[in-house]
């Protein structure tokens, strides 16, 4: 499965705003919520903050990918929100997250989660496609760059 | 056909734009070569053309037409790393005829050019054979036999150490500035040499923090790694128990050479070649079944290994089940240091694997990688070594009569290299020392220095008469 094949336009948020980890993570439900169809909404939210107290999925850079399994989804599920000033995720090199990958999967997804990681992570560890998100006009601009990146 | 201009006076002709050849292009491009590569498959020269700055011609290893268009006679270096032995053998007899002076060829046959073999090296005019699936097991053995699963290298033929460790939220060093640090443990000999945190590697001045979490890099002598390991929480002692999962070229090598000093298993899903490991494998316990299952894991003695390795083709599989096993050894027994290594393909996981929670993880191809750069800078610097999850190199070098870094002391040095270049220690009067911003290099002295690969060659101008 191509990254794209896991994204919708109304998943994708540019103008993203929280001032802690939690919010983000709210903030990041609530989008998902309107990409697939979810009984309960908090019980993601509980898994997703239990996950980021153990590590944080703030992998620097920019960059923060939180993820967990749920009974709620019946298919693997990437939002993306995107915040040009940045918000502090408590990230590996404590610098402000930009962009959030919120990936969730159904219980039996098998690797196919971390392949969408893995996928999430060779998209933008390039330096050019973090500054071209930046730059996007709108949620269709970044599904067709993300498109035209794979 | 693609050509960017190269700038540099070395010249490189890599063969193949595989996991190594696209490795070695991106990092010999960043130290300042010139790089050529041949490469037939049109979507590997699209992928790379965006990532790397190197002259690509399409064609067929095999092609003289298009050894010639890379203008072959003026090459430095060939490096065959295409995924077929056979053609990077030939290749280098052929780069021999066109007088390519240095020649290296990746095979994973471990027949050729052993002690046994018909033909020796100079018979099929290679400088070097690289075994990727060799080097990953003598690595993982290496992981294994020295630590607790924390990286630690020799550089100054033994004399000096450079450990790799994690540092933990109540680890003494934690959310502490260098400088404090070293006036604190002041009668120690060592040196942090950089600090990994998240996707950045930071070479640290005396006023940075380290941070739990972050991955630090501390060159110390014997003594000091000691103290310094009980300090960081790293304990040493002898992994025993060793359970291996797939038993390809790697998993199989690592069990032949563990099995003599060590209790190995090895899991092996295809039921044939668990057979066939079973007969050539005398000191291990081979068994059939699925390993990424929890009850056969559990069935086969997983609770007792001090190391779980995962060698098999798939990244995933490697890496959801050394996660696994984690969480059922752990759950079993909470006090256990057991540690899992995972082979991963995929520099992506990587990245990821501190977040997803691996213990360690080794790339075949970084490790090929970096054993060719080692081969290349070695007429030129006395050694290299590169740690995984760290963008830095530890070079080892010597100062040259009238080189710029022997005309002032380190702290008068153009300030544009702060953060960028560290010289960590130096040898003089038969000991090493911890080199300070008061210390003047002398012609002759031997440094051991940490720099970016980008920085590698401006390090060695800062070297050279």
């Amino acid at each position: 499965m191509k990254l794209s094949e896991y994204l919708d336009e109304s998943g994708i948020v540019l103008d993203m705003t929280g001032g802690s980890k939690s919010e983000i993570l709210s903030k990041l439900v609530e989008i998902l919520t309107k990409t697939a169809s979810i009984s309960d909404s908090a019980e993601i939210l509980k898994t997703l903050e239990d996950r980021e107290k153990l590590k944080t999925t703030g992998i620097g850079s920019g960059i923060a990918i939180p993820h967990c399994k749920s009974a709620e989804v019946d298919r693997v599920h990437v939002v993306i929100g995107i915040s040009k000033s940045g918000i502090d995720f408590e990230s590996l090199d404590r610098q402000p997250a930009n962009f959030f990958f919120l990936l969730v999967a159904p219980e039996n997804a098998g690797s196919e989660h971390l392949k969408a990681s893995a996928k999430i992570v060779r998209l933008v560890r390039d330096d050019q496609v973090r500054e071209d998100l930046l730059t996007m006009a709108s949620p269709k601009d970044v599904y067709d760059y993300i498109k035209s990146k794979e | 056909m693609f050509f960017k201009k190269a700038k540099s006076d070395e010249n490189i002709l890599i063969l193949g734009l595989g996991g190594v050849g696209l490795y070695l292009a991106k990092r010999l491009v960043s130290q300042g070569y010139a790089v050529t590569v041949i490469e037939q498959d049109s979507k590997k020269i699209a992928h790379a053309d965006g990532i790397i700055d190197a002259r690509i011609l399409r064609g067929n290893a095999m092609s003289i037409d298009c050894w010639k268009e890379a203008n072959v006679e003026n090459m430095d270096y060939l490096i065959a790393v295409t995924d077929n032995d056979a053609v990077n053998i030939l290749s280098s007899i052929i780069a021999d005829r066109f007088g390519i002076p240095r020649k290296i060829a990746r095979v994973r046959s471990l027949e050729l050019c052993t002690g046994t073999s018909v033909l020796n090296m100079e018979d099929l005019k290679v400088d070097l054979i690289i075994h990727p699936e060799e080097l990953a097991a003598q690595e993982i053995v290496r992981l294994v036999k020295r630590t607790a699963g924390n990286e630690i290298i020799e550089i100054g033929e033994g004399q000096m150490q450079v450990m790799a460790t994690r540092i933990h939220e109540s680890s003494p060093l934690a959310n502490k500035q260098l400088n404090e640090i070293s006036q604190k443990y002041g009668d120690l000999f060592f040196r942090v040499l950089a600090i990994a945190r998240g996707t950045q590697t930071i070479i640290p001045g005396g006023t940075n923090f380290i941070k739990p979490n972050d991955q630090v890099l501390i060159m110390a002598n014997q003594q000091a790694l000691v103290q310094l390991m009980e300090l960081t929480g790293v304990k040493r002692h002898n992994r025993h128990r060793v359970m291996i999962l797939g038993g390809g070229l790697i998993g199989a090598r690592v069990a032949e050479l563990l099995g003599k000093s060590v209790r190995v298993k090895l899991i092996e899903r295809n039921d044939y070649d668990a057979k066939e490991l079973s007969f050539a494998l005398e000191d291990t316990e081979v068994l059939h079944g699925d390993g990424s299952d929890a009850e056969v894991l559990a069935t086969a003695g997983l609770a007792d290994m001090d190391t779980f390795i995962t060698a098999t083709q798939d990244d995933e599989t490697n890496v959801m089940t050394s996660l696994l096993a984690k969480k059922l050894i752990s759950s079993k027994n909470p006090d256990s240091q057991a540690k899992t290594i995972a082979m991963v393909n995929k520099e992506e996981y990587l990245v990821l694997s501190s977040t997803i929670g691996l213990d360690i993880a080794l790339n075949k191809k970084i490790l090929a990688g970096n054993e060719i750069i080692k081969f290349i800078r070695r007429g030129e610097l006395i050694s290299v070594a590169h740690l995984h999850g760290f963008d830095m190199d530890i070079v080892e070098l010597q100062v040259a009569k009238g080189s710029p870094i022997s005309k002032t002391p380190l702290k008068k040095l153009d300030a544009s290299l702060n953060g960028k270049i560290l010289i960590g220690t130096f040898f003089r009067d038969g000991r090493w020392k911890i080199a300070m911003g008061d210390t003047h290099l002398q012609a002759g002295d031997r440094v051991i220095a940490a720099c970016s690969s980008k920085m590698l060659r401006d390090l060695q101008k800062l070297f050279l008469s």
